[in-house]
Formats: C-alpha cells, sequence, structure tokens
C-alpha cells in the first residue's frame, strides 16, 4: 500500500516544544499563509471496518481520514472509491497501528475485534474511538483499560446519550433526569426499567439462526481474519457483516449490540461509574449454544439495592423509568410528583461534560465516556449476556471482576482466543 | 438367620434402586421435546434428571449430533449443552465428572473435525483437569491444535499449564508453536509484559500493572527515571514508565509529573496531568500552581482543570484567580470546572467575568458554569445583568432565567421584550415562555403583531402557546385570534394564521377553516394564499378533508389549483400509509375538471410506494 509520510501532529509538537519554550503553536502565518493548516490543527484518523457502522464514521467532522481497513476486499474497494484522494486502504489493522501519521483509530469492527484492536491501539500509542460494545466479554475489557492507561492514550466508546441527543423513545434528554436523580426527589435506592415500555427496544430481529448449512467463503471475504479470535465455525452469510450480532462468538443478539446504548445512560444516572451489580437474575428460555435469541427479563441489583430491569415484554405505559421509594418517573418525563419540570428546572445542572472527542484529544482530558466507565456499562451488557447463556443467574464482584466460586460464569469472563490472536 | 435377611435386604434395596432408576430414566425423544427449556427452573430439573439418569442417554445423545447439514436437529446440541452449562453450576456438580467423561468419549470416537470441535466445545464449558487428558492429542493435530489449545487454556489450572510448557510434536509446526506461545503468555498475564516491542525493562512493565514489592521499589523508581528520560523509547513507553513510577514511588513522584509536564509529547504530558490529579494534598497544588506560568501554553488550561478537580484552597483560589486571567482558554477551562467548588464567591465571580466577556463561546461557557449553581443566587444575578451589559451577556442572563423558570424574575423578563436588538427580543420572549403569567398574553399580541424580527415573532408565538397551555386559557386565546382578524392588514392575518398552526389542536383547526372559508367564498380574498398555505402544512388529515371539500366546491380554476397544490401537499405529510394515500386521491380524482388536475393527480398517485 502507498503510504506516503506528513509530519503527525506529534512530531510536530515535538520539534516546536524542544524550539520555542513559550509556545509550542506555531501561529499559521509562519508557516505558509492564511489557508495553511498547520499539523499541529489537524487531527488524523484511520476507521478499520468500513460496514455500516464504520461508513458512519468517516463522515464525523474534525479530523482527515487518511486510512481505511477492512478484510472484506470488496467493502474495502467501493469505501476507498468514494473518499477523497489520499486515503490508503488495507486488510490487515496492524498495517494500519504501524503508521506514525495516524493519530486517531476509529474501530467499527464486529465486537470481538474491538478488545484486540482497542490494546493494540493503546501500545501503538493511537488514541481510540471505538464502536459499542466495548468488549465482547468482561475479561478483554479489564485487558483494554489496562493498555489505554497504561500507555497514556485517549479512548471514547461510541455512544453518547449520556452527554446529548433525545433519548430513543424517552421522550427528553438524560440532562434532566439526572438532576432529577441527583436532587434526591425520588428517593434512594431507585429501580430503573429498560424495555418497550419506557421506549427503548431490544431488537430480538437480530437474533441468530440454529439451522445454517455452510456456503462457500465469497472470494473477496478473508474469512479466516473476520473470524479473528472467535472459534472456528464453517462459513455462512448470516455470521457477518451486519448479522453477525445473532451470535454469541462475535456479539450478542439485541442486548449485546444495543445494550450499552440504553444502559451506560443508567449507569451515569445511577453514579455507578466506579461499580457493577452484585447480583443477576434471569428469564428466559434455554438459549442456543451459537445463536442468541428472545428473552423475557434479566435483572441486576447493585450492592445499595438499586436495580437494574432489562424488561422484554411489558409495554404498558404505566411502568416507570425510574422508580424510588418517594416518587417515579415515566416515560415523557411524567412523575406522581407534581410539577415536575418546574422542579427539577430550578435545579443546579451537573458536572458538565465535553462531547467533542477530538477536544480531548488535543487537551488530554479523560473524555467523559470513556475506557473506565465504559468498561462499566459494557460489564452490565455482559452480565446478562452471560445470565442469558448460562440459563441462570449468579454473583458478581465488583472489585475483583469475578464471580465468586461460579466457574462457568469466570470461563465466560475469561474466554480464550483462537492463535494468534491475544490481547 | 441374619445372613438370610441381610441378603434378602440388599436383592430388596437392589431391586427397588432398579425401579426407581426405571421409572425416573428419559429417553432420547422426551429429552429433546422439552427443549429448548422454558426457564431456569424447568431447564434445572430437566438436564438435572438427564445428568443423574443413565449415562446412555448422554451417549446416544452425543452420537446423534449432526451439525451444518440439512435436516440436522438443533435440539440435540442445545441438550449437551445445556447439559454441560447445568453440571457447571456450584450446585448441581454431583454429576460433572460423569458428563465430562462421556463427552470425552464422544470427542475420541467421533469422526469429522466439526464435530470434534463441539464436543471440544463442551469441555470448554464443563471439562475438569482430567478432560485434559483427552484434549491433548489434538494439540499437534494440524486441523484442531487451534481448538485444542484454546480448550486446553479454558479448563485452565497447573494441568493446563503443564500440559502446554511441555507440548513436543513431531515438527513442530510453527502455527501450533504460535498458538501454545500465545496460550501461556496469556495464561501467566505476560501479553502486556513485551520487553523488545516496548523497550522497557521487564520491572518497569510489571509495575505498571502493580505497585512493585517492596524490596524492589528503589530499583524500580531508577529504571522509571531512566526511561522517562530516554527519548529512544516511544511516547507511549515512556508514558508507561511514568505510570509504573506513579505506583512505585507515589510520594516522591511530584517532581516528575511536573518534569513530565513540559514534554513535548501529548501523551506524556497527558499521562502525568491525569496521575497528578490523584496526588492527594495541598502541597501538590502550590507545586502545580508555582509551575504554571512555566509550562508550555498548550498544557497551562490544562493543568488548571486538573487542578479544579482538587479540593484544596490553593486549588481553588487558582481556579477563581484564573477566571480572570489574560488567556481565554485559561479562562474557559476556569469556567468547566468552578462549579465543582460553588460557593456565592465563585458565583460572583463568573458574574464579573460575564461582564467582560467579548465572545459567544466565552458568554456560553459561563453562562453553562453559572447553571451548576443553586437557586435563587443564579437567576437573581441573571435578573440584575439581564437588562444590562452586552447584547451576548443580556441573551444568556434570558436564557437563565428561562432555563430555571425564574418567576421571581418576572419583571426582568417583561422590561428586556422592547430590547432593541432582535436576538434580545428573541430570548426574551422564549423566557416569558417559560415564566409568564397570563395577563402577559395582551403584550404577547402587541408585540407579535407588530415585531418585525421573524426569529422573534416566532418566539412570541411560541410563548403565547405556552402561557396559554400553562393557565387553561386556549380557548379564550384563539377567540382572541379570530376578534383580530376581521379588520387586521394581510400581514397581520398572516401572522395570526402562524399562531393558529402554533396552536395546531382541532379548535384551531376550525379556525383555519372558517378563515379559509371566508377567503375563498368571501369577503378575505387577499388572504386565501396564506389561508391555504397553512391547510397545507397542517399536522392533522383532517386538514386533507377541508381541502378537498374546498376544491369540490371552488369554480374559479386558479384558485381550484392553488387548492389542489395544498392538498399534494398534506395527503403524504399527514397520512403515512400508501394504501390510505391511494384512497384518499381516489376520492379527489374524480373531482378534477381541467387536464392540469388530473395530471397532477396522477403524479401524486405514481410518486406513492
Amino acid at each position: 500500500m502507498n503510504s506516503k509520510h506528513t509530519p503527525s501532529r506529534r512530531d510536530f509538537l515535538k520539534s516546536a516544544g524542544a524550539a520555542a519554550a513559550g509556545f509550542s503553536i506555531v501561529p499559521r502565518h509562519v508557516l505558509g499563509g492564511a489557508m495553511f493548516t498547520a499539523p499541529s490543527d489537524e487531527i488524523t484518523r484511520a476507521v478499520i471496518g468500513v460496514g455500516g457502522m464504520g461508513r458512519g464514521h468517516l463522515g464525523y467532522p474534525g479530523a482527515r481520514t487518511v486510512a481505511i481497513c477492512d478484510v472484506d476486499r470488496k467493502r474495502l474497494e467501493e469505501t476507498l472509491e468514494r473518499l477523497d484522494e489520499g486515503v490508503d486502504g488495507y486488510r490487515d489493522f496492524r498495517e494500519v497501528l504501524a503508521r506514525d501519521d495516524v493519530d486517531v483509530v476509529h474501530i467499527a469492527t464486529p465486537p470481538h475485534w474491538h478488545g484486540i484492536i482497542s490494546a493494540e491501539a493503546a501500545r501503538a500509542g493511537k488514541d481510540i474511538w471505538c464502536e459499542k460494545p466495548m468488549t465482547r466479554t468482561i475479561g478483554e475489557g479489564r485487558k483494554v483499560v489496562e493498555a489505554v492507561q497504561q500507555n497514556g492514550v485517549m479512548f471514547r466508546l461510541n455512544t453518547w446519550f449520556r452527554f446529548r441527543a433525545d433519548f430513543y423513545g424517552f421522550g427528553s434528554t438524560v440532562h434532566p433526569i439526572k438532576k432529577l436523580v441527583k436532587s434526591g426527589m425520588l428517593g434512594w435506592p431507585l429501580t430503573v426499567t429498560i424495555g418497550q415500555a419506557t421506549g427503548f427496544d431490544f431488537k430480538f430481529q437480530w437474533s441468530g439462526h440454529t439451522d445454517l448449512i455452510p456456503e462457500p467463503v465469497p472470494e473477496e471475504l478473508d474469512y479466516d481474519f473476520w473470524l479473528g479470535p472467535a472459534p472456528y465455525k464453517p462459513y455462512h452469510p448470516h455470521r457477518t457483516h451486519s448479522t453477525f450480532r445473532g451470535y454469541w462468538d462475535y456479539d450478542g443478539g439485541g442486548l449485546g449490540d444495543m445494550g450499552q446504548h440504553y444502559l451506560d445512560p443508567v449507569q451515569y444516572l445511577l453514579e455507578k461509574d466506579a461499580t457493577s451489580p452484585v447480583t443477576v437474575e434471569v428469564d428466559a428460555p434455554q438459549q442456543h449454544y451459537d445463536a442468541a435469541g428472545e428473552w423475557r427479563r434479566i435483572e441486576m441489583t447493585y450492592e445499595d439495592g438499586c436495580k437494574i430491569i432489562l424488561d422484554a415484554v411489558n409495554t404498558g405505559s404505566d411502568i416507570p423509568y425510574i422508580e424510588g421509594p418517594e416518587g417515579k418517573l415515566y416515560r415523557g418525563f411524567r412523575s406522581d410528583i407534581p410539577d415536575i419540570k418546574r422542579k427539577v428546572a430550578a435545579l443546579p445542572d451537573p458536572e458538565p461534560q465535553e462531547p467533542d472527542f477530538y477536544k480531548a484529544v488535543r487537551t488530554r482530558r479523560k473524555f467523559p465516556l470513556n475506557e473506565a466507565n465504559g468498561h462499566r456499562s459494557c460489564t452490565i451488557v455482559n452480565l446478562g449476556v452471560i445470565a442469558l447463556r448460562l440459563g441462570r443467574g449468579f454473583s458478581y464482584d465488583p472489585v475483583r471482576e469475578e464471580s465468586p466460586g461460579d466457574e462457568a460464569v469466570n470461563r465466560l469472563i475469561h474466554q480464550p482466543m483462537r492463535s494468534p490472536w491475544y490481547i | 438367620m441374619t445372613n438370610l435377611c441381610g441378603f434378602r435386604c440388599v436383592l430388596f434395596i437392589a431391586l427397588a434402586l432398579g425401579a426407581a432408576a426405571q421409572a425416573f430414566a428419559m429417553t432420547m425423544e422426551e429429552a429433546l421435546a422439552e427443549l429448548p427449556a422454558k426457564d431456569s427452573a424447568h431447564g434445572a430439573e430437566l438436564f438435572e434428571r438427564i445428568a443423574s439418569g443413565d449415562e446412555a442417554l448422554i451417549v446416544a445423545l452425543c452420537d446423534s449430533v449432526r451439525l451444518w447439514e440439512e435436516g440436522a436437529n438443533p435440539k440435540v446440541p442445545m441438550a449437551l449443552h445445556g447439559l454441560a452449562t447445568h453440571v457447571t453450576h456450584p450446585e448441581h456438580g454431583a454429576n460433572r465428572a460423569k458428563v465430562a467423561r462421556v463427552i470425552e468419549g464422544a470427542l475420541n470416537r467421533t469422526e469429522g473435525p466439526e464435530l470434534k470441535r463441539f464436543f471440544m466445545n463442551l469441555l470448554r464449558v464443563c471439562g475438569d483437569a482430567s478432560s485434559l487428558a483427552a484434549v491433548a492429542p489434538y494439540v499437534c493435530d494440524t486441523t484442531l491444535f487451534e481448538d485444542a489449545v484454546y480448550t486446553v487454556e479454558a479448563i485452565g489450572g497447573d494441568g493446563a499449564l503443564l500440559l502446554l510448557e511441555n507440548v513436543a510434536c513431531e515438527d513442530m509446526p510453527a502455527a501450533v508453536r504460535t498458538a501454545v506461545d500465545t496460550a501461556l503468555m496469556r495464561m501467566r498475564d505476560t501479553v502486556m509484559r513485551d520487553t523488545d516491542k516496548t523497550g522497557l525493562d521487564a520491572m518497569i512493565l510489571a509495575a505498571a500493572a502493580a505497585p512493585p514489592a517492596q524490596g524492589d521499589s528503589v530499583r524500580v523508581a531508577v529504571l522509571c527515571r531512566e526511561a522517562l528520560g530516554n527519548n529512544q523509547l516511544s511516547d507511549q513507553a515512556r508514558a508507561t514508565a511514568l505510570r509504573a513510577l506513579a505506583n512505585t514511588d507515589a510520594s516522591n513522584i511530584l517532581p516528575d509529573l511536573i518534569a513530565a509536564a513540559g514534554d513535548a509529547s501529548p501523551l506524556v504530558w497527558g499521562q502525568a496531568l491525569q496521575l497528578a490529579g490523584t496526588l492527594p494534598g495541598e502541597d501538590a497544588s502550590r507545586a502545580w500552581v508555582k509551575q504554571l506560568p512555566k509550562l508550555p501554553a498548550p498544557v497551562r488550561p490544562q493543568v488548571i482543570f486538573m487542578l479544579g478537580h482538587r479540593d484544596d484552597n490553593t486549588a481553588r483560589a487558582a481556579v477563581r484567580e484564573a477566571l480572570a486571567a489574560d488567556a481565554l482558554d485559561l479562562r474557559l477551562a476556569a469556567y468547566e470546572t468552578i462549579g465543582r467548588h460553588g460557593g456565592k464567591r465563585a458565583l460572583t465571580a463568573l458574574g464579573r467575568a460575564m461582564g467582560k466577556a467579548e465572545s459567544a463561546t466565552e458568554v456560553e461557557a459561563i453562562k453553562n458554569a453559572m447553571l451548576q449553581f443553586p437557586e435563587p443566587d443564579v437567576s437573581r444575578i441573571a435578573s440584575k445583568g439581564a437588562g444590562r451589559g452586552g447584547k451576548l451577556q443580556r441573551i444568556a442572563y434570558l436564557e437563565i432565567i428561562s432555563g430555571r423558570c425564574a418567576k421571581q424574575q418576572l419583571r426582568s423578563v417583561r422590561q428586556c421584550l422592547k430590547d432593541k436588538e432582535p436576538q434580545v427580543r428573541r430570548a426574551a420572549f422564549a423566557a416569558l415562555a417559560a415564566v409568564g403569567e397570563q395577563k402577559d398574553l395582551e403584550t404577547l399580541f402587541e408585540h407579535l403583531l407588530a415585531e418585525e424580527d421573524n426569529a422573534a415573532m416566532n418566539a412570541a408565538r411560541g410563548a403565547i402557546v405556552d402561557i396559554a397551555d400553562r393557565y387553561d386559557a386556549r380557548a379564550a386565546t384563539l377567540k382572541k385570534i379570530e376578534g383580530f382578524f376581521g379588520d387586521a392588514s394581510l400581514d397581520i392575518r398572516t401572522r395570526l394564521l402562524k399562531t393558529l398552526d402554533a396552536f395546531g389542536d382541532a379548535n384551531a383547526l376550525d379556525a383555519v377553516k372558517q378563515i379559509t372559508e371566508d377567503a375563498l367564498f368571501g369577503d378575505l380574498t387577499d388572504t386565501r394564499a396564506a389561508a391555504l398555505e397553512t391547510l397545507g402544512a397542517w399536522r392533522d388529515a383532517r386538514a386533507c378533508d377541508i381541502l378537498s371539500d374546498f376544491f369540490e366546491r371552488l369554480e374559479d380554476e386558479e384558485t381550484r389549483m392553488a387548492t389542489l397544490r395544498q392538498l399534494l401537499i398534506a395527503v403524504p405529510r399527514t397520512i403515512s400509509d400508501g394504501a390510505k394515500q391511494k384512497a384518499r386521491w381516489a376520492r379527489v380524482e374524480p373531482l378534477c375538471r381541467t387536464d392540469a388536475e388530473k395530471q397532477a393527480v396522477a403524479e401524486a398517485l405514481e410518486k406513492i410506494k
């Protein structure tokens, strides 16, 4: 692949820092006139995985794409054709990480790759913008946290409801809900119910198929690389591209794929960014060992009694989104507390959250949804996935990040990888 | 006599147990008919029956597995997987060894890699130390080595480590070697300890993960400091060394962090500031404050931000001082964290800063900082400021009053309604929407009808709707609008029609219908276009009924076409279902008189998917 070297932001900052004690940023006019974009101003990125989600990343403003990567040659070529000159295409993400001129790596592969690529990107000194779920297993998540923090890189998870945008079908942003919870008006502990009644969909249409008959691997797809760390299973198109979501080896059905969108704001609301539930209960039919299926209810409880209920059955509007001993909040910000909207409006705002990741890259401040709290909200998702796969509940130690004395759970927390992959 | 009794007793017990076992035994068909288990309790009961029953059933299930082929019964592998999962439950482990042995037997008995993979998958669930012997032969199998190695890894324990450490395949294939080595790396937790890749000493890498043993601390600290000063190392390696130093020598690390904050690499200075936040004590804050002017410009605001997250007086004072700094980025960093400290002093300082702010960015940042402070202090300051200062400041203060629904500041809001700046008036109308009283409706109508700026006019309109709703005064307000119509100019009527549109309910639609009737068939002919457009933009399908009715009754070709054009807009806007859209046009089609009308309807039908 042709990779031209443009001086990176980091190269520039190093030399400028040595030369001028008072500045690290040389004014544009010194370098080359009004239209010149100084290297120190521009962030470069590579996008790994250019399927549905990856193509979205290519459009995020604020950085220049210099490389893309995909194990499907057809996708890679089609995407390159749509991009400007100067973007290189790769099959192997390791070649992307070896480039000095890439500042940020966007990871939009299926989830079974998220952990490995994130950890390797951190070790290569790259800042990381990773799709959700952060990792396919809790064990991988811990490794990513370790790699990111040790290497001093920035990490952001690609969900955003804790700091902006309308909150699915709920009918409000998370912001006033946060104010309400923080005020104590609802009391404590709180129970949060996530389901259709409160505007969320667990997307059972993404369930896997149990009757796959192998097909020939398409010529353009490097299936072995696509599988990566996942156990070998013969190729079927439903295992790949957007339908991989239905298989435990790559994702966790609708819960695995969407769960972090729904659950991360809850973790933020309940101020549980540094901990995890201590018990998990499940009500579901037995799951297939390969294909993720439908379920009815998952309930997780924290040490202080706060609960998260994932309800895939009830649709009635009388189910509160948040319920506490002193009050309830329903979809559309309705409540049994009179004049709730005015009362909440009068409350102080919570600490602001900077939603611009490229600003975090420049300032080196932890992004509001980073590797540490992202790992925790992904853990909630993965605890639910483990309960489904085992067909039962269990207890969990949020400090050791294991289930005390429950080998079956721990084997799903720490899963081995197909050679030569490791994290 | 005793011996005879003893023999009979034993015989009796054996017969009884045999009968019980037969009564308990399940056939494979019965087992599969129960799948998938309905829930945890059903699954536990079913799989306990299978696990504690005749081994022959489990063997039969193993021998019946078919994968990835036409007609394969997915329940068979599901049964085995459910069984394997069940016997690893801490309370149901009595039959785990039995199930594992049967699966191992099946692994060895079965032909074909896919089935062997499946049985190894089951051993990853329920295999124990004894299962290693069954899996071991496959470690050197060039087709199955991957599955074998990570099955060994999944089973884990000392036996697994020993097995992998002693793997000796004939002409050891490179791929097998790699698989074994990476599994060992994971099992020994040495993935992060690659000294070749990082250039860092193994002790530094270990310390980056966890504090070293006390006896090693001094040596590790020396190694870390050497690495920090070694520019041959990558930035991330030096950042790792800094973290390792924090784990090793936290009480003496402050000078190192301050020095690292001056590093050219963002990974290094960023790591330094992350770690700085965790160092306790006011002395640490004092050291940072002293160093601040000497640090590179991009780093200084990040130091302020870091100090803003510390809870001592020195840190708080530094942040307050930064509110008045010459450099904008220092002030912005201070605004972002001042809210954590709270207190009237900080709020007063923010008020002063707001007075001096020159850019929209800075005003917005100060406003957001102020909104972190409690009532009534914030809206009191906002009330004082709403009538003074620059345009940006007046708008920000009105937004604070609006955001806080601060009714007690209503007077200040009213005073801004006549501000010379349209953006300020717009903000004042929006604030009045939040805090206004019913008597403000009168004033709002005056402004609505006289306002020259579109955005301000829309805000006044919105305020009318919000206040009417809050005081349950919709009906009265609609009547007022209708009352204005008679003598009004075209401009006024257009504004009033838009206000009816803002109300958007059935009563408002009735009012629009009447106005349109008057426009099409009565005296308000100059209002035709505006009235028809209002119906075209309505968000209820009833507007389509009204337009159709007018279309049917109208004679003038030009007016008919104008009405039809609005119907062409309204139908797809209010009726999402394609079949219902077609039904609607089927009623309109016979009303068409000219070729142009028929053509327009035909094109509309063609567009429906």
